[in-house]
């Protein structure tokens, strides 16, 4: 076979199979070539991401996945508001109380969600300087145990490798007159690409006595972020 | 080699008939519309009577029973031929919400209706529109002269703006896409628009979906040819109401079709298949298995044909080989409702996608978990049940066919 004779074949095979797309297409047996999605949710259903639905937080042991170590169910609906203790920080924020199984200790997460890099900026600045002026703030370390497993995620099921969410986050602690917890940021955790920014609180409600407490709000945070695994996502940071 | 040659020149020529046959049809659609124009008054009709029949369906609509129509807004296309009307509805003089009603009997009667905002009747997004087409008149030395809206079904609504120089001739048309508020490419908008025409008109999807857009004309002028005293007896109950309980209603993650996947799948681990992981592990599973990513090309999107591929692989991976997942392309009315009817839940991926009855902002392209569906008797007006990855708290009506494209993915154990 020539070298010509080679190249026109190649070419009847090329244009059997751009005949055979035609042909596809032309009887509407595939769809455009155009991804579905992402299909991420308008802002106002953005900060549900981070706290749940009616469902409680549980997580189990690494070993057992029936033998349940911690447990957060929530108390009542969750508030699709800001979280009056603090200034209004964006149109879109949610908040839920929550109890600890094992001690009683009544919780709450709160989260306000930003699309703009600009606004998130805007609304650390107005929260540290709220925070400031009504109690002690500081900057520290917050070192999450406990995360081992979520219930009923062992036997058949391999574990999920995306999971990686971080054993230590900076944080910003808070101790105010009625209530004391932790603050931290959330930068492009859905999507990398994307603009999400969000501020989450983790706080004991009526406990001023943050240390005393840690161990609850570490526990919180490893339930939540094991659970709702966008909480830990992306990029955490204390407020600044 | 000279045969060769001639068969090749053949090939083509034939190749290029195959693709010039449904872009005529297409093309041919497009000016028949003009021969099956709906005046105001037709549609004011078909608006109001549409309201009384989703008052009496859906409870959630009861208060439209007193409710009273104006037209608001005529929507116009490229060709500025007239596509749609839009109608507020008020209940006892307060807004309510909106219904659109085709300016054109080539698609169905009632395109819309929801009880959130149009984006052209909202004022602060009229006042961005404005101000993007401004700021662009200011930048070429032009100034905006008027403005007329457009809808082209789904989430295509843009506001044409017409600049003119300062000896007031008109010097180009630009569009401000109404969900952005940024100035729309008119090729991008041509050639979704016919790549969509080129798929739908050649095919006997389009004829099937002819038909009912037909039956559901000739359905809706029937009950006005009774007479307007009489649109209140033409309203009856539904005809059919299927809901499938059951179904988790998972929120967004990692993607909207592993996540609208996931509760199907999830609907089928609490019927017999209970080594099926559940919520965001067996989400991160699928997306897995049908390629989501957040990086280029798909952006976070997934590739419509894995999804029924992505949805066996998982099954599979579980122990349950017997899985078979298919996917259609723009299924009529009857196989969808078949589906439900069956006690099967479905992928349903839409493309440009609009807004639900009782949500403001349009799904776009987005996949949705169907579970149920909502059909008159009368007026075959037709709704599914969504689910979907938004709102985790209930599921959501949307108007059959309120969307430019779809593909349905159906899971058969």
């Amino acid at each position: 076979m020539t070298l010509n004779e080679k190249k026109m074949h190649l070419l009847v095979i090329v244009i059997i199979i751009l005949f055979g797309i035609s042909l596809i297409i032309a009887t509407g047996k595939v769809m455009m070539f155009v991804p579905i999605g992402p299909g991420v949710p308008p802002s106002e259903y953005l900060p549900q991401l981070m706290i749940s639905g009616n469902d409680a937080y549980s997580v189990c042991s690494e070993y057992n996945d029936q033998e349940r170590t911690l447990y957060f169910t929530p108390v009542g609906e969750r508030r699709d508001e800001n979280y009056r203790q603090f200034p209004p920080l964006s149109p879109f924020s949610s908040y839920r109380l929550f109890r600890d199984g094992n001690t009683n200790t009544t919780l709450i997460i709160s989260v306000w969600y930003f699309n703009s890099q600009a606004d998130f900026r805007a609304a650390q600045q107005n929260l540290l300087a709220f925070l400031k002026e009504n109690g002690a703030v500081n900057s520290s370390e917050l070192e999450i145990g406990n995360k081992s497993n979520i219930c009923g995620a062992t036997g058949n099921t391999p574990r999920d490798s995306r999971f990686n969410s971080p054993n230590t986050i900076r944080v910003t602690s808070f101790a105010g007159s009625d209530e004391s917890g932790i603050f931290l940021t959330n930068s492009r955790p859905l999507i990398p690409t994307r603009d999400d920014y969000f501020i989450q609180y983790v706080g004991v409600i009526n406990s001023t006595d943050l240390s005393g407490n840690t161990g609850e709000i570490k526990n919180l945070v490893a339930a939540v972020s094991l659970n709702q695994r966008y909480f830990l996502n992306g990029e955490i940071d204390e407020l600044s | 080699m000279k045969t060769l040659k001639i068969g090749v020149m053949l090939l083509a020529l034939l190749l290029a008939a195959m693709t010039m046959v449904p872009m005529v049809s297409a093309d041919e659609k497009l000016h028949s519309s003009m021969t099956t124009s709906v005046d105001s008054d037709l549609a004011t009709s078909i608006a109001l009577l549409n309201v009384k029949d989703i008052a009496t369906l859906s409870p959630d609509f009861s208060p439209w029973n007193e409710a009273t129509v104006t037209r608001s807004t005529t929507y116009y296309d490229l060709q500025d031929r007239k596509t749609a009307y839009a109608f507020n509805v008020n209940v006892y003089g307060d807004y309510a919400g909106y219904i659109i009603v085709s300016a054109t009997k080539e698609n169905y009667p009632v395109l819309e209706l929801s009880r959130g905002k149009l984006p052209n009747e909202m004022p602060e997004m009229k006042v961005k529109s404005d101000g993007v087409a401004d700021t662009f008149a200011g930048e070429k030395e032009l100034v905006s002269a008027s403005s007329k809206p457009i809808y082209l079904g789904g989430t295509y609504f843009y506001e044409k703006y017409e600049l003119t120089d300062s000896n007031g001739q008109k010097q180009m048309d630009i569009y401000v896409d109404q969900k952005s508020d940024r100035i729309a490419d008119i090729s991008n908008i041509t050639s979704a628009i016919s790549l969509t025409n080129v798929r739908v008109a050649s095919t006997q999807y389009q004829q099937q979906k002819d038909a009912e857009i037909a039956k559901q004309w000739n359905l809706q002028i029937s009950a006005l040819d009774q007479g307007n005293s009489t649109i209140n007896q033409a309203v009856t109950s539904a005809q059919g109401t299927v809901y499938i309980s059951g179904v988790p209603n998972y929120a967004w993650y990692l993607g909207c079709s592993p996540t609208a996947a996931g509760m199907v799948l999830g609907y089928w681990k609490n019927h017999g298949y209970s080594n099926l992981p559940s919520g965001q592990t067996l989400i991160s599973e699928l997306a897995t298995a049908m390629g989501t990513s957040s990086t280029w090309p798909t952006n976070g999107g997934t590739w419509p044909w894995n999804i029924n591929s992505g949805i066996m692989t998982v099954c599979s991976n579980h122990g349950y080989s017997n899985f078979n997942s298919y996917s259609y392309v723009e299924d009529p009315w009857s196989t969808v409702t078949s589906e439900i009817n069956a006690q099967r839940p479905f992928v349903l991926s839409m493309y440009h996608g609009g807004t639900a009855t009782d949500t403001t902002t349009a799904y776009g392209d987005h996949s949705v978990a169907c579970v149920g569906y909502m059909e008159g008797s009368t007026l075959a007006n037709r709704w599914l049940t969504i689910q979907d990855t938004w709102d985790t708290s209930r599921s959501h009506l949307i108007q059959f066919g309120n969307w430019v494209s779809s593909q349905e993915t159906y899971v058969r154990p």
